[in-house]
């Protein structure tokens, strides 16, 4: 019942909020004849729609402008094919449309947040919401934490952890290299990369990895204008975890491999001034 | 471990309303807890965003939830929980910033009369010169 409501609501909404007067039926209770708002509004309102049924994501790709689910990266995996589906049918493009996704800044331990907040961008939201709700046992019994700091610290942190991120000086390498003389480099980088890598790293598997991965895809490694590129690994201590190793890039700069905090044996690589090697990339905070 | 060319998603924050009362006096200030969240709020920047809840009517519905811990009848929020009006917070929020996009997260307009809404959602778009984005859905 509510849905059919909605779906009569919103083109009225979007005629009234014009200024123009409307004449019809909206659910089984409004009755318009020649109704009008004044002032309305010159702006644009984009009408996004929330929820998370199959007849939410109708609703989203034939009446909306964007869609608000409210799982997780998983969740939302799974569902954004059906509505990708339904905008098809109306003939919008999944990229002229809008989702947002969600990290629960109070229920997740902060060594995960960058992580999150990649992998909603992997999964194409273009916004990202933090919530600072915590845990039950954090509220008093009528569910209120009224300590504004709380949620401010939050979501701070997470600015904090981001920051590298956000900044513009982090384009991606791949947009990086469009502009900037990306065949000259690559001519000579490859070998380069191959004979470096392979022969200090072949003993650590994971390192392997990342050294098969940039020989591969040596068009996403970054370089200044410096004329000597060497790569030299060394390997800095017995314990893989949370040991950072480090490549000597350009201007010898330090280019960090290191697993992630969280143990779950995921690859970090940090540059300092430079992000995108397809994998997570890690700003060290220390 | 795929590489990705999609834009880095906008950063916004959902607006703790239903956590932090919008009556008491926060410590020693002249303002509510949740003003004080809105002064100190740093989301500014273009692209920023700010969404705002809007549980009321859930609430006094006493909706079965599917959480299992609300199945026998109990509703998601208690009833001492806060809600107050998506619109006044969006009020606060469209004077105190320059550049956050703002959003409703989600309102629950099926239960709303529709001409009412319209004028509050005009007048959030007009104060806030075209930053007001409205999420709807049926709650």
């Amino acid at each position: 019942m509510r849905g059919r409501i909605l779906n009569q609501q919103i083109p009225a909404i979007r005629e009234l909020l014009t200024g123009n007067p409307l004449t019809g039926k909206v659910g089984p209770r409004e009755v318009f004849d020649q109704m009008a708002i004044n002032p309305g509004t010159r702006h644009k309102v984009p009408i996004w729609i929330g929820g998370q049924s199959k007849a939410a994501r109708e609703r989203a790709a034939f009446l909306g402008e964007g869609w608000m689910p409210l799982g997780d990266v998983d969740q939302y995996m799974q569902q954004i094919g059906y509505l990708h589906e339904q905008l098809s049918i109306v003939g919008k493009k999944p990229r002229d449309f809008s989702t947002m996704g969600r990290i629960a800044l109070g229920k997740t331990p902060s060594s995960l947040w960058v992580d999150n907040f990649l992998s909603w961008q992997r999964a194409g939201a273009t916004h990202v919401a933090l919530t600072t709700t915590g845990n039950e046992s954090e509220y008093d019994q009528n569910g209120i934490m009224a300590d504004p700091h709380h949620h401010l610290q939050l979501q701070n942190r997470f600015l904090e952890l981001t920051d590298w991120l956000r900044t513009p000086r982090f384009g991606t390498l791949s947009s990086f290299f469009r502009s900037q003389g990306r065949q000259e480099f690559l001519e000579d980088l490859p070998a380069k990369l191959q004979d470096c890598l392979y022969l200090e790293l072949d003993e650590d598997l994971k390192i392997e990895y990342i050294a098969q991965f940039l020989a591969e895809r040596a068009n996403f490694v970054w370089a200044t204008t410096s004329e000597t590129f060497q790569l030299q690994v060394k390997k800095t201590g017995e314990s893989l975890q949370n040991q950072p190793r480090y490549l000597i890039g350009p201007d010898g700069l330090k280019v960090h491999f290191f697993h992630s905090l969280d143990g779950t044996n995921k690859l970090y690589v940090m540059y300092d001034q430079v992000l995108e090697l397809g994998f997570n990339i890690w700003k060290p905070v220390w | 471990m795929a590489i990705t060319e999609n834009p880095l998603p906008n950063i916004g924050v959902v607006v703790p309303s239903k956590e932090l009362p919008l009556t008491a006096r926060y410590e020693d200030f002249d303002i509510s807890p949740l003003e004080y969240f809105i002064a100190e709020l740093v989301f500014d920047w273009p692209g920023a965003f700010a969404a705002v809840y809007h549980h009321t009517v859930l609430r006094s519905e006493r909706l079965p939830h599917t959480e299992p811990k609300h199945r026998k009848g109990e509703t998601r929020y208690k009833m001492q929980t806060p809600f107050p009006d998506p619109f006044a917070i969006l009020n606060m929020l469209a004077r105190s910033t320059t550049h956050t996009e703002l959003f409703t997260a989600v309102l629950v307009s099926p239960q709303l009369q529709t001409a009412p809404l319209a004028q509050q959602i005009a007048a959030i778009a007009n104060l806030s010169n075209g930053r007001f984005s409205v999420g709807l859905g049926v709650g």
